[in-house]
């Protein structure tokens, strides 16, 4: 059986090219990942501001289209399925964007975000389904849907605008949910609720979930897998409790040891820089780990 | 809340004050009403300590750090209340006096630093700026040599390269703006140094190198650094006293030792569990409710009404331990242990 | 469809017909142009009003009385009309002046409307398939749009009136204006949605499903309205000044007695020559009344209708 999701040696190179003045920079080099159909997991895509992982994301989504190497969806790449193929891939891979309140537009109450998949999907057959549906979805998510259901979006805080867009993907039955740092933009101590949420839909409803974050320790904590991206290169992946409590390459090293952790007994930056920045230079990735 | 905190400093005699807060209120005059974003704060901090204020957006810590350097802009107005440095209450001062103590005596990395520098002037020149305004070289204007000299120091200081004297803003990457940012606010040698959220668009391991040089100069200067943040781990890494800010309240206060490992105020309890750790899985919940909501909020316990209770009269002060105080709530005060 | 439930807990964000005036009443007094612009166009409406309530607005036609009296000289030829003549006067065809005022005002203002619709409702249609599309759509319309913006508008105008053989009627008029009136408009609104389009929300319907036209229509456009509506302010004040202009070159509707066939009679007659103020002044009096009230009101709702500066209301 083909994976979901899986991105077969993607690259993708930005500027560059014939008659630009612009250096070519490799956003994504090389870099391959599978969402299992039959054991769907959560996997964090984790690596600082130009990374690549924002990119990877995207080609994953379909909105932007490897230079080489292929995206495909239940085994046929994206760049040659059909067009009604092309709107149920649109329909499985869900995702799920960083900044909570520009997702909403602002002119509608925040029912209009969950309703009109429901409506363009056709997937109710009455209103009263529909209403049903959206009701379970958002209690799915920890909302009530009286208190959330008839507001505007400004009137929600930023933990509950996030849950209601996860709540959003999930209406639509989907088999991979592709959340791009959803938690970033929301104040610290809301993050556990969203990230319940996601964590959630893939344990009970088998949902794939990809989580691009900055975050070690968000990632840690939900995720089974992890890929740690530097500078558009996988260094290292694995099962996420090797890779945290045991990293090899000395970026992930780096990472780790600068996470300014909520004790202050454990200190932060033991590492030295400098050497440790030369270190990550030369040291080949470390692959994928058990 | 004054008091107790003044017997605190004046206790441990050997350190001077660097800064004392007393009953600051800064109130925004909306159309439905008196919003108080921060409703009566005091503290006090040592010269040469590191104290860091933390709370959810919208507890008012940012609308705190601007009153202190009494750059609260209109509706926002200052109600009330003292801020003093150096015996010099900051809010008895006219406006040219106070423009003259900021960077002085008390100097702001803003929130966003990046963003904060003028982007059609070389960074030579912004570090300058704040000198010549000043005056502290008297009237007479530096020569060449000696501005290549003072700018040099200054970058040097926050481990930038001499070259970066000559560039633009944009030429640089966010770290090394901010790292400007704090070579500006530091170049007068301030007493106190008012952080707002100085990293919090910067990676991990920038971050962690940027706090550091932070944490350096501060130490060489032996200034008083106030932390605004929402990251209670870099509060954890960064300072030594800590103060929980909630509906524009401080609701804990303490060495960041002992509130980190006993915690006594349930909000405080709640903001360090809702923090994922790389140790163990699964230890970390958020906190219920919606963040509270300024406006016409009662005199009573404002971490009551998030959790569904009510407590209508006045809290008080309770000190735990050394140090160590909390506005203590009997209704809510086992919440969530 | 979705507004089953979106009906359910309406009262939540309704704000009370009180609470929008305080509101709005708020808004005016921080842009107390939007309230002088207003007052100066509701004093013009309320002139035509009460004229069209107490006056015998019919003598606006030619030969209604004796011609070239002062205000208030009564008319040798027609004793019995009205003892102390007329307010402002007759023109040199023996209209009253005043009726053709208060005739004149709406049909002008008629003139503009029509063409201000329908050049921002083309213009609008336009710049949203052009920005949204992109690609060689877009290439066509802008191209069209370019290239009209370089053409005097007036040159077009002339053209349109002079092929139109038949005299014109003022709706003709308006239609005439609207050919030049939608190419602003296309431009500086397909500029706007260009931005809307790279809005996450608009990502967000995309993935949600919604078609392309839902997109537009349901998704952007609301969200432009006030853009729109602002724009239309203007587009009317600049059909008015074409049509005025046209008019005034003698290619307007000749039996209507809008204002700048006033103006046009004036010219013809050389009433500045005769020192016929109470016949030259009062249409350019009203006619500045009217651009500087419309231009009052656009620069009062430029903090609404710029959704850059559009945070609080």
């Amino acid at each position: 059986m083909p994976a979901v999701l899986e991105a077969k040696n993607v690259t993708k190179i930005f500027g560059g090219g014939f008659l630009s003045r612009e250096e070519e920079n490799v956003a994504v080099n090389n870099i391959s990942m599978s969402l299992d159909q039959k054991n769907p997991k959560i996997i964090a895509v984790a690596g600082e501001s130009g990374s690549g992982k924002t990119t990877l994301a995207r080609l994953l989504l379909g909105i932007a289209s490897p230079s080489s190497g292929s995206v495909e969806y239940d085994g046929k790449d994206l760049t040659e399925i059909s067009r009604a193929e092309r709107r149920e891939f649109r329909r499985e891979v869900q995702p799920i964007f960083q900044d909570p309140y520009g997702s909403y537009n602002p002119f509608y109450k925040v029912d209009h975000v969950l309703f009109s998949p429901v409506n363009n999907f056709k997937m109710a057959e009455s209103r009263d389904e529909a209403v049903h549906m959206v009701n379970q979805a958002l209690e799915m998510v920890g909302l009530v849907p009286a208190e959330t259901l008839g507001r505007l979006p400004h009137q929600l805080s930023g933990g509950q605008r996030q849950r209601v867009m996860v709540a959003r993907a999930l209406l639509l039955k989907p088999r991979v949910i592709l959340a791009d740092e959803p938690v970033s933009a929301v104040d610290a101590s809301l993050r556990a609720t969203i990230l319940d949420a996601v964590s959630r839909l893939n344990k009970e409803l088998g949902i794939a979930v990809v989580y691009v974050t900055h975050d070690l320790t968000t990632a840690y904590q939900i995720s089974d897998e992890i890929m740690i991206l530097y500078k558009g290169n996988l260094v290292e992946a694995g099962n996420v409790e090797t890779v945290i409590k045991k990293p090899q390459h000395p970026y992930t090293q780096l990472l780790i040891d600068s996470i300014p952790e909520a004790d202050p007994n454990k200190k932060w930056g033991k590492l030295d820089m400098k050497k440790t920045q030369e270190k990550i230079l030369t040291a080949p990735s470390v692959g994928w780990r058990k | 809340m004054t008091t107790t905190q003044k017997a605190s400093s004046t206790k441990s005699s050997a350190s001077k004050v660097g800064i004392e807060v007393k009953d600051l209120k800064v109130h925004y005059d909306t159309p439905d009403g008196v919003v108080k974003a921060v409703d009566g704060v005091s503290f006090s901090l040592r010269q040469g300590e590191r104290m860091a204020l933390v709370g959810e957006s919208g507890s008012g810590k940012s609308t705190l750090a601007m009153a202190l350097m009494r750059l609260t802009r209109a509706p926002g107005r200052i109600a009330g209340g003292q801020v003093i440095v150096g015996g010099q209450d900051m809010l008895d001062l006219d406006e040219e006096e106070m423009r003259l103590q900021r960077l002085n005596e008390v100097a702001l990395v803003p929130q966003g630093a990046m963003n904060s520098l003028n982007p059609v002037m070389k960074i030579k020149n912004q570090l300058l700026d704040g000198l010549y305004d000043h005056q502290i070289r008297g009237d007479e204007k530096m020569s060449k040599e000696q501005q290549i000299e003072v700018v040099e120091k200054l970058l040097v200081a926050v481990d930038l390269a001499p070259g970066v004297a000559e560039m633009y803003p944009h030429e640089l990457s966010g770290g090394m703006k901010q790292r400007v940012a704090i070579a500006i606010a530091t170049s007068m040698q301030p007493r106190i140094i008012v952080a707002d959220e100085p990293t919090s668009a910067l990676d991990v391991v920038v971050q962690r190198n940027v706090m550091q040089t932070l944490g350096r100069l501060q130490e060489g200067l032996h200034a008083s650094i106030i932390l605004i943040g929402h990251d209670m781990g870099l509060v954890a890494q960064f300072s030594d006293h800590v103060g929980v800010m909630y509906a524009g309240r401080l609701v804990e206060v303490g060495p960041v030792k002992t509130v980190f490992k006993s915690p006594k105020h349930p909000y405080t309890r709640l903001l360090i569990k809702s923090l994922p750790t790389l140790s163990n899985k699964k230890d970390f919940i958020g906190i219920p409710g919606l963040p509270a909501t300024l406006l016409n909020l009662p005199e009573g316990c404002a971490f009551c009404l998030r959790i569904g209770k009510e407590t209508l009269t006045k809290i008080p002060w309770v000190k735990v331990d050394k140090d160590h105080y909390i506005q203590e709530c009997k209704t809510c005060a086992s919440y969530g242990k | 469809m979705t507004t089953v439930a979106e009906n359910t807990s309406q009262d939540l964000t309704k704000k009370s017909f009180k609470r929008r005036l305080e509101d709005f009443g708020r808004y005016v007094r921080r842009n107390p142009s939007l309230g002088v612009g207003i007052g100066l166009l509701a004093a013009l409406l309320l002139f035509v009003i009460i004229g069209y309530a107490t006056y015998e607005v019919e003598r606006f036609r030619p030969l209604s009385g004796g011609p070239d009296l002062a205000p208030f000289e009564s008319d040798p030829y027609n004793p019995g009309t009205r003892s102390g003549g007329y307010i402002l006067g007759t023109d040199r065809q023996g209209r009253d002046v005043m009726s053709v005022m208060i005739a004149g005002i709406p049909l002008t203002l008629q003139i503009g409307l029509i063409a201000g619709l329908i050049g921002i409702s083309v213009g609008t249609v336009l710049a949203f398939i052009a920005a949204y599309y992109g690609g060689w759509v877009d290439q066509v319309i802008s191209t069209i749009v370019d290239v009209g913006l370089t053409i005097p508008g007036i040159l077009i105008l002339i053209v349109i009136a002079v092929n139109i053989q038949s005299g014109l009627s003022v709706q003709q008029m308006g239609l005439a204006v609207s050919a030049v009136a939608w190419v602003w408009p296309a431009r500086t609104i397909r500029a706007q949605v260009l931005v809307m389009r790279e809005q996450l929300y608009v990502e967000i319907a995309r993935l949600s499903g919604t078609s392309g036209f839902s997109i537009m229509f349901k998704e952007m456009l609301p969200n432009l309205a006030p853009y729109i509506g602002a724009s239309l302010v203007g587009s009317v004040a600049s059909a008015i000044l074409a049509s005025v202009g046209l008019e005034a070159l003698g290619l307007g509707p000749f039996d209507s007695p809008t204002l700048g066939m006033t103006i046009y009679w004036n010219i013809q007659f050389s009433s500045i020559l005769h020192g016929m103020w109470w016949w030259f002044g009062p249409p350019i009096l009203v006619l500045a009344m009217i651009f500087v009230g419309l231009f009052l009101i656009t620069a009062g709702l430029d903090e609404w209708s710029n959704p850059r500066l559009r945070k609080r209301v």
